[in-house]
């Protein structure tokens, strides 16, 4: 999966590998502010350290950026899509509150056969093609992206934000 | 072979890991314990790893893991929600979605991640409500029982009715999405300066210092209420389907201002509030659990959720509702659902029987770990602490006893940590309830916390009803009940005490001694009473019968280990830290007494560096 | 109705945007490129670690001390921080099989540093040529109450050699106090800084994971041994008591003790240092150099040797990444080892059984040196 920023905390190999990476081939064709070849210059971990935290500190701040950008055109698709209107009722109806059946959406959909270890993204789109969530598939894009321009691992789930309070 | 069978909760607040072995709970904790970080709701791999260690296996030898809901059915009511509301709410959408992009979106590789590849058993994920359901019905003594759920909200369901007989349990019918009393409850917790999902209890324990004068209105304009105790809100008064906070603007004119700033003063309006919701909450669940009784025809209730740690509303519905008997999952929260997914798998996906235990299967809820006492003494040696090391249980116990007959308060640490949010005995603090400065003196100067809030008793079960207005020998070990103090043991007020309970200062309020019990008398003369007993509490209950036979009161303050937003001590070195850095004057570690004065001076850390490695709840 | 609606919705709403986050998506390669290409890289390293051991599988359980490193390795081995390095153990563990206590005219006791970590076996100090020869008997994470219990158990093989206790001051010192390291149970020393007897503890000792871990800062527990203050105190009298157990045992088996102070490498710079002040509980009286002065003191008062390997070290003595010593660092330990053992020899020759004032004339030469 491809990722924006390196480890914020690099061991030796990390810096090594680094180095490594910053001499290869594929890297010197990159327009890379002329970052790189400064840094495969030396392969000492200790000596890539300081390149290695302006090119994170480089990526983060993109990162922050074009994630701001992706949700605003994620949110503009929402926007669009509400238009054909939502499945829950903002207004209790003229009848009242009152118990319903419960409904069964959640039996077995994310039982063990979806929990094989199949993408993500494979699983969703598997499983927008249930109900009505058949437009979420175009959804499945800004959620690579949002996840291919996450800062760093540690940042993977803002765990707090779970339910909308 | 012994079948095991892991309960996952996380990612959204109290993350909890809970083992069962041929269908026994044998291990459950919370992670926050473990990491020290209050309501952690990152994944539990410490819970796990103490769960396995108490089992004595490996991840390999996991037939399956459950996670305690569905999260593409969570996030289906997430889009829907954004659907209703946009072009509102970009503000949260903006924090949310990130979250799932790989992240929530992927909780099944994230789980086999987090258990390694020696982890080959299979991963469940089951329904949030029927966890809850699961961690109520399957542990309780009941062969059959009426089950309501009353939580926030899970994937889609907000609360639910059901029943559950033997091993099977079924949920028929629900409330939605955004129609919830757990969100009903917390946008009053969060419009009175509390924090959500931590500050519901402090709303409860404020409740009684008003007069529930906000109730008509709330009904008249917050919320429908039917006579089944259904609900369903009205949304223009509340934000948190796609704002930041939980209220609107609607909300604050229609109670006439913007929400107390937190740590702010509290006035008679938050204390008017808090007893108006809380009657209100109490109305719902009274008629929801009337509900159920008449849906189901069952005498017995199995009750879990959010709001099922109400022990008021609790308490109302045992005495005024229609069941004989209710029992309320001790964890009945969040981490509780670690616990019912693995028992819904043990039961329902691996169709075994269930054994219905007489006194329950809970195990006192006394499910987390314990620690060695040759490794306690060790740990005190480490640090230079001064103690003593009593061997033998009597002369322990007669210690304590008498320290706490002389008005000192001791933390005590024995056996193994509690699973769920109370300190039930095993990581407690503890002191003799007769004694009218106690509460002050613990609420200021041990926990740091808010002056008017409560503490609660822990009595001997044999003598509860001769102390409480409950039946003989009520067995409530897990302090989910209210129930008030007998009028023979109440004490009638002077003029100026009368004077001093209408005092602004809420500590004033609650100093005034209102029973022979002061320490745990609420102003309405109430308490959250957890019954001690011989079976589930062992030393504990041996600890309060010499109490008993040295005083003759059957009853001492308990309260949590720790300080305000502190999580419950877990280890003998948060114990001991806390011990330190608070007014405790004794500590006991299994069979190692400390006391304050004893401690080197040197050994006591700075007071208040101590209280700033904990955020405030 | 509503799905149909949706869907067309969506897509066309979806097209829209991507083609709008194009540039987003185009900027984006460069980072996405080297990220990869690391993790790539990094995953070649990884493959090569794969066929080393971590040090925590180079370990076994040792009933008493805790634990103790496999007999009869030939590895390769690795640790965060530290290039791969081959290891040989002989038959009871100990590093550099072709030296056993018999041949050796020292016996180096200590922990990671007398095991070695992070230098191969040509590079080790223990196997640099020339005399006499050292034997090093360590593991890594030892606390000197280990390096006591083993040379008790080596007692009748000790008659007539140096033996050199290499301390480290990071965690050694601090680590004679505590019944644990991370999970595993190691001895220590009850009763330091009280007025009661002290002892080397190994009651608790099993191979059951220690279940609790206290939390404090490595660095900031070595800053505050360096500042006088209780724990340094407590620190200072538990080594004491230490010295004095091993010092009576070599007198009585007729060796000479000569401890040997390692630094961590942050006390030895300027900036580092004073990084390390800098943690200190009370910064204004911390001093590096404390952990030196009181055990010169304290083995001066056993009749004991102390040699200050902080006075013959550099910086670059040390690994770039790890706290231990580079192929560099091993030759001059070795090579002050030897001096001194060589100075100390010279000095005493302790007989048997010879009193403790006796050894004591040869440890002040040796810490003179």
């Amino acid at each position: 999966m491809l990722r924006l920023t390196l480890e914020r905390r690099p061991g030796r190999d990390d810096l090594v590998a680094f180095g490594l990476a910053a001499r290869s081939p594929a890297a010197w064709v990159l327009p890379a502010l002329g970052l790189l070849p400064a840094a495969g210059a030396a392969l000492r971990p200790s000596a890539l350290a300081r390149p290695w935290r302006m090119w994170n500190r480089a990526a983060r701040g993109y990162g922050r950026v074009a994630r701001a950008a992706v949700l605003g055109v994620a949110f503009g698709v929402f926007t669009v899509v509400g238009r054909a209107g939502a499945r829950f009722a903002l207004h209790p109806s003229p009848s009242g509150p009152g118990w319903t059946p419960k409904a069964r959406d959640a039996a077995g959909r994310d039982a063990a056969p979806g929990a094989t270890g199949a993408s993500w993204a494979r699983r969703l789109l598997s499983w927008s093609r249930d109900g009505e969530n058949g437009w979420a598939a175009f959804l499945v894009p800004f959620l690579l992206l949002l996840h291919a321009l996450e800062a760093d691992a540690s940042a993977r789930a803002a765990e707090e934000i779970y339910t909308l309070y | 072979m012994t079948t095991h069978i892991l309960g996952i909760s996380a990612f959204f607040h109290d993350s909890a890991a809970a083992l069962l072995s041929d269908g026994e709970i044998v291990a459950a904790a919370q992670e926050e314990r473990f990491t020290r970080k209050k309501h952690d709701p990152g994944f539990p791999s410490r819970a796990i790893e103490y769960c396995l260690r108490e089992a004595g296996i490996g991840a390999g030898d996991l037939a399956a893991a459950a996670f305690y809901e569905q999260p593409l059915v969570k996030f289906e009511r997430l889009l829907e929600t954004y659907l209703a509301y946009s072009p509102e709410g970009f503000a949260s959408f903006r924090d949310a979605l990130p979250g799932w992009a790989g992240g929530k979106l992927d909780l099944p590789g994230r789980i086999r991640e987090e258990l390694g590849p020696e982890f080959r058993g299979e991963l469940l994920f089951t329904d949030h409500h029927e966890s809850h359901a699961a961690s109520a019905f399957f542990p309780s003594p009941f062969e059959e029982a009426a089950i309501l759920t009353l939580d926030a909200v899970g994937e889609w369901t907000t609360s639910a009715i059901g029943a559950g007989h033997g091993s099977r349990l079924a949920l028929e019918r629900e409330l939605r999405f955004p129609h919830s009393l757990g969100m009903l409850y917390s946008a009053f917790t969060w419009y009175t300066g509390f924090k959500v999902n931590s500050g519901e209890y402090k709303l409860m324990g404020l409740a009684p210092y008003g007069r529930p004068i906000y109730r008509d209105r709330i009904l008249e304009h917050v919320v429908d209420v039917a006579p089944d105790g259904s609900l369903a809100l009205r949304m223009e008064y509340f934000n948190y389907c796609q704002g930041r906070t939980m209220t609107s603007e609607r909300f604050h004119e229609l109670f006439g201002g913007p929400p107390r700033r937190p740590e702010s003063r509290i006035t008679q309006k938050e204390m008017d509030l808090a007893a108006s919701i809380q009657a209100v909450t109490e109305e719902i669940v009274l008629a929801a659990g009337r509900h159920a009784h008449e849906a189901t025809g069952l005498a017995d209730l199995a009750m879990a959720g959010g709001v099922a740690l109400n022990c008021v509303a609790n308490g109302r519905l045992l005495r005024d509702g229609p069941f004989e008997r209710v029992w309320v999952q001790p964890a009945a929260g969040d981490a509780g659902g670690a616990l019912g997914a693995a028992l819904l798998v043990w039961h329902h996906a691996l169709g075994r029987p269930r054994r219905v235990q007489p006194r329950d299967a809970q195990k006192g809820s006394r499910l987390g770990p314990a620690f060695d006492d040759t490794d306690i003494g060790c740990y005190l040696d480490s640090v230079g602490a001064t103690y003593e090391r009593i061997s033998g249980e009597p002369e322990l116990l007669d210690r304590v006893a008498s320290l706490m007959e002389e008005g000192k308060v001791v933390g005590w640490f024995e056996g193994r940590m509690e699973y769920g949010p109370r300190a039930l005995g095993a990581r407690s603090i503890i002191g003799d309830a007769r004694s009218p400065e106690l509460q002050r003196t613990m609420n200021l100067k041990i926990k740091f916390r808010e002056g008017f809030r409560p503490f609660a008793p822990c009595v001997l079960r044999e003598h509860v009803h001769e102390v409480f207005e409950t039946r003989p020998e009520e067995d409530w070990p897990y302090m989910l009940f209210v129930a008030p103090v007998r009028e023979d043991r109440r004490r009638a007020l002077t003029d100026e005490e009368r004077r001093r309970m209408e005092d602004p200062d809420l500590t004033i309020r609650v100093s005034v001694p209102r029973s022979e019990f002061p320490a745990i008398t609420h102003v309405d003369l109430s308490a959250r009473i957890q019954t001690v007993d011989e079976e589930r509490h062992g030393r504990y209950w041996r600890l309060m019968k010499r109490f008993h036979e040295r005083t003759g009161s059957p009853v001492i303050v308990n309260t949590s280990f720790n300080i305000r937003g502190e999580p419950i001590v877990c280890t003998p070195d948060d114990a001991y830290r806390c011990f330190m850095g608070t007014d405790m004057d004794a500590l006991v570690l299994e069979s190692h007494l400390l006391l304050k004065e004893r401690q080197p001076e040197a050994l006591r850390p700075d007071r208040e560096a101590y209280k700033a490695q904990f955020a405030l709840d | 109705m509503r799905k149909t609606s949706r869907v067309v919705l969506a897509g066309l709403a979806a097209a829209a945007g991507l083609a709008l986050l194009l540039p987003v998506v185009a900027l984006a390669l460069p980072f996405w490129a080297l990220s990869g290409l690391q993790r790539g890289m990094r995953a070649l390293l990884a493959g090569r670690r794969s066929a080393t051991l971590p040090w925590q599988e180079m370990m076994e359980f040792a009933p008493e001390v805790g634990w103790k490193p496999r007999g009869g390795l030939d590895a390769r081995a690795h640790a965060p921080g530290t290039p791969i390095f081959h290891v040989r153990t002989d038959a009871d563990g100990w590093r550099g099989p072709q030296t056993t206590i018999e041949d050796a005219g020292i016996v180096a006791y200590g922990d990671s540093f007398a095991f070695g970590h992070g230098c191969d076996e040509e590079t080790f100090f223990a196997n640099l040529p020339g005399e006499p020869r050292i034997k090093a008997i360590g593991a890594n994470g030892y606390n000197m109450a280990q390096g006591l219990l083993w040379m008790r158990r080596h007692a009748g093989r000790l008659a007539g050699k140096t033996v050199v206790w290499l301390v480290f001051y990071g965690n050694d010192l601090y680590e004679n106090l505590q019944p644990n390291m991370g999970r595993y149970r190691m001895p220590f020393v009850r009763g330091a800084g009280s007025a009661g007897p002290r002892e080397v503890v190994t009651e608790h000792i099993s191979a059951e994971p220690w279940t609790f871990v206290s939390r404090t800062p490595y660095m900031d527990l070595l800053a505050e041994i360096c500042t006088p203050g209780p724990l340094s105190d407590r620190v200072f009298d538990a080594a004491g008591f230490l010295v004095a157990e091993a010092a009576g045992l070599c007198a009585e088996v007729g060796a000479r003790l000569v401890l040997a102070g390692i630094p961590h490498m942050d006390a030895l710079e300027p900036r580092t240092r004073a990084r390390l002040v800098a943690n200190s509980p009370d910064p204004s009286s911390c001093d590096p150099e404390l952990p030196d002065r009181r055990l010169r003191e304290i083995c001066g008062r056993h009749g004991a040797g102390f040699l200050a390997l902080g006075e013959r070290l550099e910086r670059s003595d040390y690994l770039e990444e790890d706290v231990h010593w580079s192929a560099a660092g091993n030759r001059k330990v070795a090579a002050a080892i030897r001096e001194v053992a060589g100075a100390a020899e010279a000095g005493a020759h302790p007989r048997r059984g010879a009193s403790h004032a006796e050894g004591a004339r040869g440890g002040v030469r040796a810490a003179s040196l």
